[in-house]
């Protein structure tokens, strides 16, 4: 009756061999695996669908004693909230939101493919942050595309069946992509102004935050229709096509050429001109912690980061998201000793803990396409 | 035929593949105190309590290894973490010739904690994140409760797929 017998010390090193085996072999990537990983799946998809009827009545019980509360407590919180928001101007605080309505606008994220998926499952364990789409790889989804919704970026794809995926969330310790974060420019008061109104791509849309007069904008509506055609150039040089270019910013250019028949209201109205101030590398660090944007330093030159700052995403050949996808916006500045550089916490745009539709954006990095060197 | 039957690894792959469904459709949406109920790790441990230490280990290991296949861990790491907690669980045996419920329970509890602890301690050799258990202090003590809890109903499933038969005493006859 030992503790310690042969038997038992063969066993538990069978086992931590066998298991270091393994985790060295999949780890490498081995074929063998992903076929067997594929098969198991197939396998254990009818278990699934019976499991799912079971499952829904208790579920739906679970909730029905678990969650009651919570959910009057978060309905009666939104009523205040709405109560509180009626009349406001929601442009003026919702930074990520007009930030991300101008991207769509302007047809950032709209560029690129992309496939809509229904969030079928959570994670099953505790120390991971990730969740399961009823889309795979016959929709052309593939390891590594971002994820996003209306509130902007949520994570990536980390595995793909045929009729499934993972998604890693971007609060996950292991989620890492590149970012920027881009504030108004100091030197233009409120942003940039356009006299005669904005122009939108067959939209009516609100752009403004005040009037001259100080009047506030949700009171007045700019409304237009056709396809505009704007050019300028930033304050860093690069082209800009899209709509919020018809800045007046020192040194700019813009000319702005309609196409097609546009009505404007006479307002002179107020759209945020965001300049990138720094790029770094957003993380995610686990459960309890808000994901960061790491590697910052405030340059002068490009203005201070401060709390609401947009960070959306970079691109560039390497990453596996494409540019300007919005992540959050800065709620916290860390200052870290040493050359560790400052630690800016994220205040998501998108929430996490009510995931229903997702949208894969079906961007490969330009130097992962075949044939581009 | 009979015989083949009563091979444990032709129980135990149809009973985890059942619990691994269950686990990734009921128990993953059933969050008490914001922790995810581990029903295959309950059964793992549950099973060490009849079937001793070194049969502990292996049905964690198998139970573990299906765990991760089905939800996309890197293989193995479960598997390893599993094959300790039925082994840990499966050390009642060591120490009582006859173990109390009691004791089987201490056994079962604890032998899920192990294994829950081990999860991160394994990811932060498998995966980039580093350390990932902050929230242990409160996903321990529920894993464990509920370990001890399922382990009435899962022991006697846990004897099935191991084969094992009941310990009966019959009293010497002079």
């Amino acid at each position: 009756m030992a503790v310690y017998s042969v038997n038992r010390r063969r066993a538990i090193i069978l086992l931590i061999l066998s298991s270091v085996l393994l985790l060295t072999l999949d780890l490498r990537g081995n074929p063998l695996i992903d076929r067997t990983r594929s098969a198991f799946a197939t396998v254990l998809s009818p278990f699934e669908t019976a499991a799912r009827v079971i499952a829904n009545p208790i579920r739906n019980a679970w909730h029905g004693a678990t969650d009651y509360d919570r959910l009057k407590k978060e309905n009666d919180a939104l009523r205040d909230q709405v109560a509180q928001q009626r009349g406001n101007d929601l442009a003026a605080r919702a930074v990520v939101g007009d930030y991300q309505e101008l991207l769509t606008l302007q047809g950032l994220t709209a560029a690129y493919p992309s496939v809509t998926a229904r969030v079928v499952g959570g994670a099953p364990g505790n120390f991971e942050q990730t969740v399961e789409i009823d889309r795979g790889g016959t929709d052309g989804i593939q390891v590594g595309m971002a994820v996003v919704n209306k509130g902007g970026l949520i994570g990536k794809i980390t595995k793909v069946y045929d009729d499934r995926s993972v998604v890693r969330l971007i609060t996950d310790a292991d989620y890492a992509i590149e970012c920027k974060v881009s504030g108004t420019d100091p030197g233009v008061a409120g942003g940039a102004t356009t006299a005669g109104g904005a122009t939108v791509d067959g939209t009516s849309t609100t752009t403004a935050d005040t009037t001259p007069s100080g009047e506030k904008v949700s009171d007045l509506s700019t409304t237009t229709s056709g396809v505009p055609t704007t050019t300028g150039t930033a304050l860093d040089g690069t082209p800009i096509t899209g709509v919020d270019t018809s800045t007046t910013l020192p040194g700019d250019t813009t000319t702005t050429t309609p196409t097609n028949t546009t009505t404007t209201v006479p307002t002179t109205t107020t759209v945020p001109f965001l300049v990138t101030r720094e790029t770094g590398g957003c993380i995610g660090r686990g459960f309890g912690n808000l994901p960061a944007m790491q590697y910052v330093t405030e340059n002068p030159a490009f203005g201070p980061i401060d709390i609401g700052d947009v960070i959306s995403t970079t691109g560039g050949s390497t990453s596996l998201a494409p540019p300007d996808i919005v992540i959050g916006e800065v709620i916290n500045k860390v200052e870290r000793a040493g050359s560790s550089g400052l630690l800016l916490e994220i205040k998501l745009g998108a929430d996490l803990d009510h995931l229903n539709f997702v949208r894969i954006v079906l961007y490969v990095p330009p130097n992962e396409v075949p044939g581009a060197g | 035929m009979e015989r083949l039957f009563r091979r444990p690894i032709l129980r135990t792959v149809p009973v985890g593949f059942m619990l691994i469904a269950l686990q990734r459709t009921v128990f993953e949406n059933l969050h008490p105190f914001g922790v995810v109920i581990q029903l295959v790790l309950a059964l793992c441990v549950a099973a060490a309590i009849p079937g001793g230490a070194e049969r502990g280990a292996w049905i964690g290991f198998v139970l573990g290894v299906m765990f991760d296949l089905g939800n996309g861990f890197p293989l193995g790491q479960h598997g390893l973490a599993y094959g300790i907690a039925g082994f840990v669980a499966g050390l009642v045996n060591a120490v009582a010739v006859d173990p109390h419920w009691w004791l089987k329970l201490i056994f079962v509890a604890l032998g899920g904690a192990v294994g829950e602890f081990a999860v991160p301690i394994i990811q932060t050799f498998t995966s980039d994140g580093g350390w990932q258990g902050q929230r242990l202090g409160r996903i321990l003590p529920v894993i464990a409760i509920s370990c001890a809890l399922g382990s009435f109903v899962l022991t006697p499933l846990g004897r099935w797929c191991l084969a094992v038969r009941k310990k009966t005493w019959k009293p010497r006859r002079e």
